[in-house]
């Protein structure tokens, strides 16, 4: 029943509900010993799609910066474990460690929420 | 048995999916009339149907399961007023509702529904339950001043005479409006004001922000977010 | 404005002093960062740099006053997007990112005194050397393809600008029921599905305008990225697979390697021997690392010029950072993404070393997408890591075909997305 149950499941997937098909795919745990990646450095990563800083505000792939940290976990642990299907982010959140995503957390949510055309780097001290 | 659970999953989940564009909406603004006799026109919600449509138009993504948004980037829908939510489908298929490509997303995805399915929609989320109905925080004398009264020397009518004593909502298409974002909050009333967003029916709300300071949409964003993350 | 006008005025005063003083005595000024290239990973490293870093100056030496993104100019074929859409100029990094940008050719290093020379005779002094060239195309790997014929009737139109306008015109003014031919290159090649989107975006306006064309890809690869995508798309749309095929393929196992052109009878000869007439023929030449990097020796007599995996300095000279497509950086592929996350990354190697600070591991991802058709987009998430010594892929995920409409209009909204705040994370 079981082995139907999960047939079913999978025909879901296949039906329209968004899945990958995995090339290659190791681990976070496997990297585990080598020397961290910084929150920064993960978190650049993310600009592309959703700003420089995560700081662009009016596109459809929403804003990180300024983002509370704790929601940031839930929903990257969440996209990380495949809990339901998304449009794209469970794959892209599916490399990280836990302690990977915390870091990303606590770079964005310590971002200014500002647009990043608006802010200013650098000022007088 | 497998093949056949098998062939029928493949049947339902194919039936729900709609065809866009069955006619081309123009992106003429909302007169009065023109909204009552869409209004008039609105085709019963089946709010069963909407849950499935949910699903395979991946809402969840940014509105959260059962409509509870998962973040500030999007509003929850979860209990929300049901002729407010099939308006805002039709204006973002339309187009009417489009202020920069943050709502491309909801402009691509609504011209893959039909209006049937647009009301589906409605109808599940509207039923749908916020997780606990809080009641708004007193804001600062001035903020509680635009609320309850609005500001007469600037003919701005209150918050609260349109969307409800404590932003929840009132008659027609009026939204709730409480526990809503900050970010999201903010944004709608600042494309208000500079008529960036003009779905709003005789532009009443662009009347009424247009009058208000950044600093008085700004208190008022934070206000009805009620500290919503 | 990241910068106040002081700090501008600060940071060119530095460098003008500087100009004068050979290397070595300018340890008291603002070190140096010169990048050749002023692309997607020279421009990207140029504005990264500065939000890490306030007081290191910064050159880009670029020719062009202009840049055109290639991310977005398969649309250009299709009429959805304008060349002007995908035009940038250098004022941002100019102004808002204080890089002093000078726009001329470099021509050679002069590796023993930390310069670069320019077409316009400068000797441009430098503490950190990045060199972004991008690609070149080997023409001769195609017998009778020339530079001359890519510029004129025959554009691989594969560095978007004149040649993608080019390309439009033959394609759209063929007579009815006329053939196009693209040429796919072997890999590794700037953006592996880029071929295939284009043939999309082509048969998109063929199929409203010229409804009875063809499109015949002949590739020299014996499968592409997205395939299941495409192909399912194609048979969605364009009847492919079957005798009314508006869009055909070939791979290198049935022979679709093109080796010859021969421009005066419009006809491409594969491996096969077959001679295939066409009206339009987009050959897409195989490619090496960009010219100044093999001027230079860089290259150690090699296509790409190979790097150290960690830090992407050149193993010729360790003052010489390359980056992006030139770059022998496998397993990585050639996208403008990765060449960003380089660039990235490249930032934050210099300002460890300026600041005594260790930057700790890298990660690269190159979570992109292309695109079938204005209602259909895809997505891969590549993610590569610094292990054992070397770049490892930990992820490559790439999203299978769906008949779902509303995920499909999703991810072609988010494909659009990317194009946008791609280029906007580069230039804004």
């Amino acid at each position: 029943m079981k082995r139907i149950l999960l047939t079913v499941l999978s025909c879901i997937a296949c039906q329209g509900w968004a899945d990958s098909a995995v090339i290659e795919f190791t681990p976070a745990e496997a990297f585990a010993k080598d020397k961290p990646v910084s929150g920064q450095v993960l978190g650049d990563n993310c600009s592309a799609c959703h700003g420089t800083h995560g700081a662009f505000f009016n596109e459809i792939m929403p804003p990180l910066a300024g983002m509370d940290r704790d929601t940031f976990i839930r929903l990257m642990l969440a996209f990380k474990q495949g809990v339901r299907p998304t449009i794209v982010m469970n794959d892209v959140a599916k490399p990280y460690s836990r302690e990977e995503i915390e870091r990303m957390a606590d770079y964005f949510s310590n971002l200014p929420a500002q647009p990043w055309s608006r802010q200013t780097l650098h000022e007088e001290k | 048995m497998k093949k056949t659970l098998t062939g029928l999953m493949i049947c339902v989940l194919c039936l729900p999916a709609g065809h866009a564009g069955e006619t081309t909406p123009s992106i003429r603004e909302w007169t009065p009339a023109a909204w009552y006799e869409t209004m008039r026109l609105k085709p019963a919600g089946d709010a069963t149907r909407g849950a499935r449509l949910a699903k395979v138009g991946y809402c969840y993504t940014c509105h959260g399961d059962q409509g509870v948004a998962p973040s500030r980037n999007a509003p929850s829908l979860a209990a929300q007023n049901e002729t407010y939510l099939y308006k805002t489908l039709l204006d973002f298929r339309s187009r009417l509702w489009w202020a920069d490509h943050k709502d491309d997303g909801m402009h691509a995805l609504a011209r893959t529904f039909t209006k049937q399915d647009l009301a589906d929609l409605a109808a599940y989320y509207a039923t749908r339950k916020l997780p606990t109905i809080r009641k708004v925080k007193k804001g600062d004398v001035h903020t509680e001043k635009l609320v309850r009264f609005g500001d007469p020397s600037r003919l701005v009518t209150s918050c609260a005479a349109c969307h409800g004593a404590h932003g929840e909502g009132g008659v027609n298409e009026v939204p709730r409006i409480e526990g809503q974002s900050y970010l999201y909050l903010k944004r709608q009333l600042t494309l208000f004001k500079e008529g960036r967003r003009h779905n709003d029916v005789g532009a009443g709300m662009r009347f009424v922000t247009e009058a208000l300071s950044e600093d008085e949409l700004d208190r008022l964003a934070r206000y009805y977010a009620n500290g919503q993350k | 404005m990241l910068l106040n006008r002081r700090d501008v005025l600060k940071l060119f005063g530095a460098g003008a002093a500087s100009l004068a003083l050979p290397h070595g005595a300018r340890a008291a000024a603002a070190p140096r960062l010169v990048i050749v290239g002023g692309g997607i990973g020279g421009a990207a490293l140029a504005k990264y740099m500065r939000i890490l870093n306030r007081d290191i100056h910064i050159t880009v030496i670029e020719p062009n006053p202009r840049f055109i993104f290639c991310p977005g100019s398969n649309e250009v074929l299709n009429d959805e997007v304008s060349i002007d859409d995908l035009t940038v100029t250098y004022d941002t990094l100019r102004h808002r990112y204080g890089a002093e940008v000078i726009q001329e050719r470099a021509v050679e290093i002069d590796y023993a005194g930390h310069h670069v020379l320019t077409s316009g005779g400068r000797r441009v002094p430098y503490d950190w050397l990045a060199v972004s060239p991008g690609p070149q195309f080997i023409y001769e790997a195609v017998e009778g393809y020339s530079e001359a014929l890519a510029q004129g009737d025959f554009p691989h139109a594969w560095k978007a600008g004149p040649q993608t306008l080019r390309l439009k015109k033959l394609y759209q003014s063929m007579r009815p029921g006329g053939v196009v031919v693209i040429s796919a290159p072997p890999m590794p090649y700037r953006c592996p599905p880029a071929p295939y989107e284009r043939a999309s975006f082509m048969a998109a306006w063929l199929k409203r305008h010229n409804p009875t064309a063809k499109i015949l890809i002949l590739d020299s690869k014996p499968d592409f990225i997205f395939q299941a995508n495409y192909e399912d798309y194609w048979r969605d749309k364009f009847g492919y697979g079957t005798d009314h095929a508006m869009i055909e393929w070939v791979g290198s196992h049935e022979g679709g390697t093109v080796r010859q052109l021969d421009p005066a009878a419009h006809t491409v000869i594969t491996a096969d021997g077959e001679r295939i007439r066409a009206d339009v023929i987009n050959i897409i030449p195989p490619e090496k690392a960009g010219r100044f990097a093999f001027d230079t020796g860089l290259t150690l007599g090699r296509d790409w010029v190979p790097v150290n995996p960690y830090d992407f300095r050149s193993r010729k000279d360790p003052n010489v950072f390359v980056l992006g497509d030139a770059a022998e950086a496998d397993p990585m592929v050639k996208t403008g993404y990765v060449a960003s996350n380089q660039a990235k990354w490249i930032a934050q190697i210099i300002h460890g070393e300026m600041t005594g600070r260790d930057p700790g591991n890298p990660l690269w991802t190159n979570n992109c997408v292309a695109m079938a058709g204005d209602d259909y987009g895809m997505t891969v998430t590549d993610t590569y890591r610094y292990h054992g010594g070397k770049i490892v892929t930990q992820e490559t995920l790439i999203a299978n075909p769906s008949h779902n409409p509303h995920l499909n209009a999703l991810r072609a909204s988010i494909a659009r997305n990317w194009q946008r705040s791609f280029r906007r994370d580069i230039f804004e």
